[in-house]
């Protein structure tokens, strides 16, 4: 009779198992899994399958699985050096609107980061996550466009210079205020919007984000971000 | 999307209750296993499991071990063939999260590695008088080992696994689980006979070939799991 309860607990804890969305929470409930089951067996009779349980089912997949997720967790962000999105300040440290949004979004996510210039060179899709940069031409890429991902961040307006080279309005602001250039030289050209790549074997990382991002702005924080780092 | 955790969730009430009835209405006992007649006086050993599983039908666990076996190997004939790890690192990389591990963790990581090593000894060695054997003793020792891979410096893992030569050993400890048949085979009329001294039920020396097949069979599992580890270590530079 004991075991049958403990058989209904683990068939409870493997329903909050099916439901969990936390990866590290649900490695846990795995853990807790393992070591009821093996109380079960301990209670049928068989103390030695209840060992083998406890020890693979709590101790060893637990353990596997953890660092499985550490090492999937990692995720490899290409940048693009963009006024005002991403930049170095003067300590060399990166930082910017698109850095900051994504560096709250995987601390969030309890993702680890890391971080890497972007050459305009071929992609390998391998060693890339996600890319930022105030990115949205996607021409100027170099990229397969059906291999990524379009995440919308941030709206924006493209201008057209006196040369006709399309310019958004990040990188017009840093013209006119840091190398001094006549605002009248810009002509309104269209409508836009920033966008991160994301890799599309991880649909995953998309919809999160895009889940995070409507938070932010439904709790005003995204607003007080565009402020404080575009103004 | 919806109906997928639907599904499951009614799979699993299926399979609780399939298990809950068929604990309620327990059957179990009713059937007469021949392996339960004498099997104390002709295996001397205390743990029926035991008896069975490394006497009676030990021609099914060789052939687990051999599994086992094959795994390890396969990850290490994978493995052999990938460059070795951290040393073409770019260096304009910037890690913003750096790994460091803890004082705390590096000293409970040692301390949990410790006693789960005894505890394996423990469980090996009285796997014939008690609950326990090869198997688990040795998955006990390898988690210790994960947890103890888990709390230190990667460069610190490499150096300790390449200084014990495990891996080497791990070759060719599978040798002495054939070669312990034919021992039995000379000694006796059929291959994989007790050929170690049998004394009074309960003794540590109980049990036929248990403490020896069931060192052998812990020692590889454990020898397996450092093994995997640490081709993953030098091959892939994660755990």
């Amino acid at each position: 009779m004991f075991s049958a309860i403990f058989w209904l607990l683990a068939l409870c804890l493997s329903v909050a198992l099916l439901f969990e969305k936390n990866l590290k929470t649900s490695v846990l409930y795995f853990g807790l899994f393992g070591t009821i089951t093996s109380g079960a067996y301990l209670f049928m009779g068989a103390p030695d399958v209840s060992f083998a349980s406890l020890a693979l089912g709590a101790g060893f997949t637990t353990f596997v699985f953890l660092i499985a997720i550490r090492k999937t967790g990692t995720v490899r962000v290409k940048y693009i050096i963009t006024p005002y999105m991403v930049f170095k300040n003067q300590e060399g440290n990166l930082t910017g609107f698109e850095y900051e949004l994504l560096k709250t979004f995987l601390l969030d996510q309890n993702l680890e980061a890391e971080y890497a210039p972007y050459t305009f060179d071929k992609i390998d899709r391998k060693e890339t996550d996600i890319l930022i940069g105030g990115i949205y031409d996607i021409d100027k890429m170099n990229i397969d466009e059906k291999k990524w991902i379009k995440v919308e961040v941030l709206s924006t307006k493209i201008f057209k210079d006196d040369s006709s080279e399309e310019i958004d309005l990040v990188r017009m602001k840093k013209e006119i205020l840091k190398e001094g250039k006549p605002s009248d030289s810009f002509q309104y050209f269209k409508e836009s919007q920033y966008l991160f790549y994301i890799e599309h074997h991880r649909p995953e990382l998309a919809d999160d984000l895009r889940q995070f991002i409507k938070e932010l702005k439904n709790s005003g924080e995204f607003e007080e971000m565009v402020r404080r780092y575009i103004g | 999307m919806k109906f997928l955790p639907v599904l499951v969730f009614l799979l699993l009430v299926l399979f609780g209750l399939v298990v809950f009835f068929n604990i309620v209405q327990n059957q179990f006992e009713n059937h007469q296993n021949p392996y339960f007649e004498n099997s104390l006086q002709k295996n001397t050993s205390l743990n029926i499991t035991s008896a069975i599983y490394l006497d009676y039908r030990f021609y099914d666990s060789i052939f687990e071990v051999i599994v086992f076996f094959v795994a390890a190997f396969g990850v290490n004939m994978v493995l052999e063939k990938l460059p070795v790890s951290y040393q073409n690192e770019s260096i304009h990389k910037i890690f913003i999260h750096l790994e460091e591990v803890d004082l705390r963790m590096e000293t409970s990581g040692s301390f949990i590695f410790l006693l789960s090593f005894i505890f394996s000894i423990y469980i090996v060695f009285t796997g014939h008088i008690g609950p326990g054997g090869g198997f688990v003793g040795g998955v006990v020792a390898g988690t210790g080992l994960l947890v103890l891979s888990g709390s230190k410096d990667l460069k610190q893992i490499e150096d300790n696994l390449n200084r014990l030569k495990i891996h080497t050993i791990e070759k060719f400890i599978m040798l002495f689980l054939p070669i312990s048949g034919i021992i039995g085979l000379i000694f006796s009329d059929a291959g994989f006979s007790n050929f170690f001294p049998q004394i009074a039920e309960g003794s540590f020396f109980s049990g036929g070939n248990a403490i020896l097949l069931n060192f052998l069979i812990g020692f590889k599992v454990f020898s397996g799991t450092w093994t995997i580890l640490y081709h993953f270590v030098r091959h892939r530079g994660v755990i």
